[in-house]
């Protein structure tokens, strides 16, 4: 591991996510994480990225408390995470789920954008303030009264974030938020993301989303952290990124492809 | 378009529908879930024998799709399995009854007909009573009245989650569907070989959508009730509305208003 933060474990003022020596399995057939060290500061992005499998989902949940089962601490914004704490804990934490079709099950984007701030007993003129100001950030005004059917892709994950934008969290926390949008629904979700308060972590295997979100980011294998630390720093790093069945993000690849002696080959360069 | 997809399609329309902007839609809900309830238990309370009586409660169904702005021939598409089945209840009735209750143009109608025909169009009536409720009001806001009656909350969730659920079965019964039907070309509905486990991989699938759609609503402070928005108090126009329904309601159930209406013409 490259960074010293990994065996910090002196509490911090700005110190957003706190997570030590985290193990977790699903069952006796091995650890899905292992000695997770942690830590996130107020404000920061951070990518987390990895192959399938690598445990990247699996470390966001645990971060929401969707599995206690854990062994180590985890503490949001100093609080450790536990039974006790856990709705207190959500209440600051916005999950963001690949899948924005689970995520939306309300009638209209109103009402489910709506639906955290009442389940937190605010007032009706307070809802739609929280409701009026989420929809604002991620431009879908227009959007209101419509019926979360007939959302296009981009529509569905922009409404997705409004829905715990509106919780105002401290905390969110993002899984594939990528996945299956188009290039120009991509490019507006960077420039959302990017416009966000808050610390974020971006689970992907978009490195190049990664790329222009997050300034820094964590490589995860096997359930083990082996990289953290700038973003651009281990997105170029090739052998690494290859060590752990990724690839360079394409924006910093240089392809050139020629013919000679009658057969056809491909150079790839890293971009300076 | 497959079944399915009509399916999911008629329950997205609905929901529009009642989430349209109408003077009906607009009602406070309590007031119509009253209206609705208050006039289904009036409709089932007739006797089997008062026809007449029934036929003139359908002024409500009537009314509503007028005023509503709804489309009655919609209402039937929608209703095409329902109300035939509605109509089956007491189809047995002619034959277990045969004593001539009334003379009507000199054919002897029995009692069994009469009943049969009253319990089709009570059927019938409370059908599209409730189908209105549905079509005006979402289903939020039915929920929400349903607590303003003090319905226990359990159950009030229950309905909701039920409701949302329907749609997370039908989405995952589609995707099943289209994944078999792609590699089976040419080929008219499910072999029976495989329906074990497709139902098997559906309820799999479903059971695991509709554990990320909950996890989704515990994220967001769900603690086992739904909050839907405030109606706010009942206006005048409520009054209204509730006091006018239940007056005349109340009229057609024991005023005997269609032999006053009969006399006029006689």
């Amino acid at each position: 591991m490259n960074d010293n933060r990994m065996n910090d474990n002196r509490m911090n003022d700005n110190r957003m996510i706190d997570v030590d020596h985290l193990n977790f399995a699903y069952d006796q057939a091995g650890l899905i994480l292992s000695d997770i060290c942690f830590h996130a500061e107020k404000g920061e992005t951070i990518g987390l990225i990895g192959a399938n499998g690598a445990g990247k989902s699996t470390f966001l949940r645990l971060l929401v408390g969707l599995d206690l089962n854990y062994e180590g601490e985890i503490r949001i914004a100093g609080e450790l995470l536990g039974k006790k704490t856990l709705e207190h804990i959500r209440s600051k934490t916005g999950y963001v789920f690949q899948d924005s079709d689970s995520q939306l099950f309300m009638t209209t984007v109103a009402e489910d954008v709506a639906f955290a701030p009442r389940n937190y007993g605010l007032s009706e003129d307070e809802v739609k303030r929280r409701v009026d100001k989420a929809l604002a950030e991620v431009h879908i005004e227009h959007l209101r009264d419509k019926s979360i059917y007939k959302l296009s892709g981009g529509e569905k994950k922009r409404a997705a974030i409004a829905t715990i934008l509106s919780m105002n969290p401290e905390v969110i926390l993002m899984d594939e938020p990528s996945a299956a949008l188009d290039p120009k629904n991509r490019r507006n979700l960077i420039h959302l993301i990017n416009e966000l308060k808050g610390t974020r972590i971006i689970a992907s295997h978009d490195l190049d989303f990664i790329k222009d979100t997050c300034t820094r980011t964590v490589l995860l294998s096997e359930g083990k952290i082996i990289f953290d630390g700038p973003s651009l720093e281990v997105l170029r790093n090739r052998e690494l990124l290859e060590a752990h069945d990724l690839e360079l993000p394409l924006s910093l690849m240089h392809v050139i492809t020629h013919t000679h002696d009658g057969s056809t080959h491909t150079h790839m360069f890293i971009h300076e | 378009m497959s079944k399915i997809d009509h399916a999911m399609h008629q329950l997205q329309s609905l929901e529009m529908l009642a989430n349209e902007d109408r003077w009906m839609n607009r009602l406070h809900p309590s007031v119509k879930l009253f209206i609705t309830i208050f006039y289904i238990v009036f409709v089932v309370s007739f006797s089997k024998y008062q026809l007449a009586g029934l036929l003139a409660m359908a002024i409500y169904p009537a009314a509503l799709f007028i005023i509503g702005e709804l489309s009655f021939k919609d209402a039937l598409h929608r209703l095409r399995i329902v109300l035939p089945v509605v109509c089956m209840v007491g189809i047995i009735n002619p034959f277990l009854d045969r004593n001539v209750a009334i003379t009507l143009f000199g054919i002897g109608i029995s009692g069994g007909v009469l009943s049969m025909l009253s319990l089709m169009v009570k059927g019938v009536l409370a059908v599209l009573a409730s189908y209105l409720l549905i079509a005006t009001t979402s289903i939020e806001k039915i929920c929400y009245a349903l607590r303003q009656a003090h319905v226990p909350k359990i159950l009030v969730s229950e309905v909701l989650l039920i409701y949302r659920y329907l749609t997370v079965l039908l989405s995952e019964a589609r995707r099943v569907v289209t994944a078999y039907s792609l590699r089976a070309p040419g080929q008219k509905g499910i072999a029976v070989n495989a329906w074990g486990s497709l139902a098997g991989q559906m309820l799999l699938r479903s059971m695991d959508r509709a554990e990320r759609v909950y996890q989704s609503m515990c994220l967001r402070g769900f603690r086992g009730e739904f909050y839907p928005a405030h109606q706010g108090k009942m206006r005048g126009t409520d009054w209204l509305w509730f006091l006018f329904w239940t007056l005349l309601l109340v009229a057609l159930r024991y005023g005997n208003v269609t032999e006053l209406i009969g006399k006029l013409f006689v």
